[in-house]
């Protein structure tokens, strides 16, 4: 199911607040807690039922594992917590490799072998990546001690609850079951419920009006057009980033306001990316729970940067080339991970030289680098990333407007042209508008989560979020998937 | 300050429920009233459209801004004999006129802006529900209706009834369409058909009876056929046969395999059984365009479906006039008023094969 569906926001969630508040108030407090759970499974199913069954294998076998893990070891590290641990991890990369992986080997190894190997074609569960990640980071807590117990409708209703299993935030065990457990949070609390409501449709906005908007642009400059111009391929890309910021950050707005409103804090995933002013910032800023899940579960592991420098700009391109490959199955996210790996050791070394960057001179590079690495995560495939590469460096011309075909009528011999200057993209003046609107935007002033942090349920919040929300809910039209429920 | 003063918790988010639900209340109220499409009620004007066309009479007026389909199965069910020849197909072959077939046949053009398979199917299951199926149906077949991620709009539903009996009787079971009637009452609050509605209220530009088929507008013949207002009608695209700018065509984005081919044979095949002849129209598109299928390997699968159909068409002793290649007409961007849109001139000249 869809944040951004009528039948969402009209039906399932309204209905699933008043059902689950009904029961807690008379004290059917189980009954509360069965209910948020088949509420979630329908969530999860509303596409392909045959996909709950698959989760809940997944929860079943995730929480035996844990279970063993827990009671057998009771927090001591032997060989058999080695072994729970290691066989729990396997299974579950083992699934996500199956569903999201296997084609892509098989075109690889029929490229490299000159075999035939059919492709499976095999549908990628929805939010697999997501939810294998929660259960990877629960075995390797209770491996660490820090889950002393638990039980299994609170395992699954961690795992499974709607708000975040389709793409996240990537969660941890202990910051959500106390949470879901506790007695208090079982009451309807207007306080937290007027704060998801407003974080939910600013989300909703973000979305449905400013990043369904920019998708336009980004899908033809990327998906349709033969060549770009210099300013169409940066048009193209400059989309496609903010396009990427406002879809992923207002389904994790909404994802958090909904949340909310059922007494549930998660932790934020965004913290305005675009205002960092150099790589390691931006990772402190974007998809926070992820670079957080990557720092404690894979580049600590690995040693972190407690060993030789060698060593820690190793484990800082591992962790990166990871972070590339789960997010899909090319070679275009293997390079884009890889640059953000490079640019860290780049940053890294930068740093031991105690050398600084004027801001706005910082703040332009890593803007740069980060929007041309998109090109790669965007794309489908190398030769769509070279063409918008090729348009931004202007190895394709340029095309300027008709009305300066006269004024600048020298240039013609240099590569420059006269006519419509984002033809090939479907643009137009407006385009240049919402492109600018939205960079001030994303880089001077507040964003959701600060919003919502200031909240007061005054006036002016008022008439802003009904605005906000009706004219989101005007721009409900035709299905529109979240970016990242492809990854 | 009024504004700035605090409310309690339960009050504020009261009222916002409150608010949001009186705007969006007042927001359908008003849709439903307009009604510009006659989602909600029958649009009045489209039955005496249907009896002016009947009577051989000129419509002038938006092509959009009424539902074409209810137009449609009018005009079947208000003919009352057999038609000789009837035509489906999208905007792109709304220039075919009577005057392009050979002797006085009696013809409709039935084509209508987005079109897809389905609804070459439901318009010809209107004459079949009948019983006066045509004796020719000219099938105008699109590229992109092959292409199942083409994103077009699903118009086709409201006319979802004729269309599940001719595929139960072409499949020899009974198949019922999901008919979402949701999605109209969804338009209530959507922001295009808000705005739709407003243009239509304020600028009154109504369907209405013409005698003359040069004014600035869309005009529809009694044959069906259209006339685009001027600044398509007069536009000629004079762009070079080959432009980096070669604007992408949106229907065509993402075609990556090929689906319901088979079920366009079986809609011909059928048709045969029933005595009806069968003519499949391919329409040349812009030389810029058709550089484009030829030189992106994205959009090759064009070439490749012009072929199937070919090949489709001369093993079941159906006729196939027309190529999706310009240059095989002889047709330059002056015929052209964008990527796949045709001037008169372009459906005359292909369909002098059908003659």
């Amino acid at each position: 199911m869809l944040f951004n569906s009528h039948f969402y926001i009209f039906v399932f969630l309204p209905l699933t607040i008043v059902l689950n508040f009904f029961l807690n108030r008379f004290r059917f407090f189980l009954r509360g807690r069965f209910l948020l759970l088949i509420a979630s499974l329908v969530f999860y199913g509303w596409w392909h039922p045959a996909y709950v069954l698959l989760l809940l294998g997944s929860i079943c076998f995730n929480y035996l594992i844990g279970g063993s893990i827990i009671s057998r070891l009771a927090g001591k590290k032997g060989m058999y917590g080695h072994f729970s641990l290691a066989f729990g991890v396997v299974g579950n990369c083992l699934l996500l490799a199956y569903f999201k992986y296997a084609d892509f080997f098989i075109t690889n190894i029929n490229l490299v072998s000159g075999l035939q190997i059919p492709l499976l074609r095999l549908l990628l569960p929805a939010g697999v990546s997501f939810f294998t990640l929660n259960q990877i980071g629960y075995l390797v807590d209770s491996w660490r001690g820090k889950i002393k117990e638990h039980d299994f409708p609170s395992y699954a209703q961690f795992i499974s609850f709607f708000p975040y299993i389709l793409a996240g935030p990537i969660v941890r065990y202990e910051e959500v079951v106390p949470q879901l457990t506790r007695l208090r949070n079982r009451l309807f609390d207007y306080k937290n419920a007027s704060c998801g409501v407003y974080l939910f449709f600013i989300g909703l906005f973000k979305k449905v009006v400013l990043a369904d908007t920019l998708a336009v642009w980004a899908n033809q400059g990327f998906d349709t057009s033969a060549t770009l111009t210099f300013v169409e391929a940066w048009i193209t890309s400059l989309s496609y980033t903010l396009q990427l910021y406002f879809d992923f950050s207002g389904y994790t707005d909404m994802a958090l306001g909904t949340a909310l409103i059922f007494n549930i804090k998660l932790p934020i995933n965004f913290d305005s990316p675009y205002k960092s002013l150099n790589i390691q910032d931006f990772w402190r800023r974007w998809h926070m729970t992820l670079g957080n899940f990557m720092r404690d579960y894979v580049y600590i592991p690995l040693g972190g940067s407690k060993v030789p420098e060698v060593h820690v700009l190793a484990n800082l391109l591992i962790t990166f080339l990871i972070i590339g490959i789960w997010h899909g199955a090319g070679w275009t996210f293997i390079v884009w991970g890889c640059m953000h790996g490079i640019a860290m050791i780049v940053h890294r070394l930068w740093k031991k030289c105690n050398i600084n960057m004027p801001r706005p001179i910082a703040w332009l590079i890593t803007f740069n680098f980060v929007n041309g690495a998109w090109v790669f995560f965007r794309a489908k495939d190398p030769g769509d990333a070279a063409k918008v590469l090729r348009g931004m460096a202007g190895l394709n011309g340029f095309t300027l407007p008709e009305a300066l075909a006269k004024k600048l009528a020298g240039f013609q011999g240099y590569g420059v042209t006269f006519g419509e200057v984002l033809g090939s993209i479907g643009g137009n003046d407006r385009t240049f508008v919402w492109i600018i609107a939205l960079l001030f935007v994303c880089i001077f002033l507040k964003n959701s989560n600060e919003l919502a942090q200031s909240f007061q349920p005054n006036v002016v919040r008022l008439i802003f979020i009904s605005v906000v929300a009706v004219l989101a809910i005007l721009h409900l039209g035709s299905y529109s998937e979240f970016v990242y429920f492809r990854f | 300050m009024v504004a700035n003063k605090k409310l309690p918790h339960k009050k504020w988010l009261l009222n916002f429920v409150i608010i949001s639900c009186v705007l969006l209340i007042f927001i359908a109220l008003f849709n439903c009233f307009a009604d510009g499409v006659g989602l909600f009620r029958f649009a009045k004007g489209l039955k005496r459209v249907a009896n002016s066309l009947m009577t051989g009479k000129m419509v002038a007026g938006p092509l959009g801004g009424f539902d074409e389909r209810a137009l449609q199965k009018l005009v079947v069910e208000s003919y009352p004999s057999r038609r000789d020849v009837v035509t489906v197909g999208s905007s792109r072959n709304m220039h075919l006129r009577k005057r392009f077939l050979h002797g006085d046949q009696d013809f409709f053009n039935h084509s209508m802006a987005a079109a897809s398979i389905q609804d070459y199917i439901s318009v010809v299951s209107l004459y079949a529900i009948k019983g006066n199926l045509p004796k020719t149906v000219i099938i105008s077949i699109d590229p992109w209706v092959f292409n199942k991620k083409n994103g077009m709009p699903q118009w086709w539903k409201y006319l979802a009834n004729p269309y599940s009996k001719m595929v139960s009787d072409i499949y020899g079971q009974t198949t019922k369409v999901d008919l979402d009637h949701s999605a109209r009452y969804r338009q209530l609050i959507n922001l295009d058909y808000t705005i739709a509605n407003y243009n239509y209220l304020r600028k009154g530009k109504k369907l209405r009876e013409t005698d003359r088929a040069d004014i600035d507008d869309f005009v529809r013949e009694p044959d069906g056929s259209i006339h685009f207002p001027y600044r398509w009608r007069f536009k000629q695209d004079e762009r070079p046969d080959y432009s980096p700018n070669a604007m992408p065509i949106t229907y065509l984005n993402n075609f990556d395999t090929l689906s319901d081919l088979q079920f366009l044979q079986d809609f011909a095949k059928y048709l045969q059984k029933e005595g009806v002849k069968v003519v499949f129209l391919l329409l040349p598109f812009h030389p810029v365009a058709y550089k484009l299928f030829n030189d992106n390997p994205k959009y090759r699968i064009v070439i490749f479906i012009e072929d199937q159909l070919k090949d489709f068409a001369r093993r079941n002793d159906i006729k196939l006039i027309g190529s999706y290649d310009p240059l095989k007409y002889g047709l330059t961007g002056r015929d052209f008023f964008d990527n796949t849109h045709g001037h008169e001139i372009v459906v005359q000249k292909v369909m002098q094969e059908y003659r």
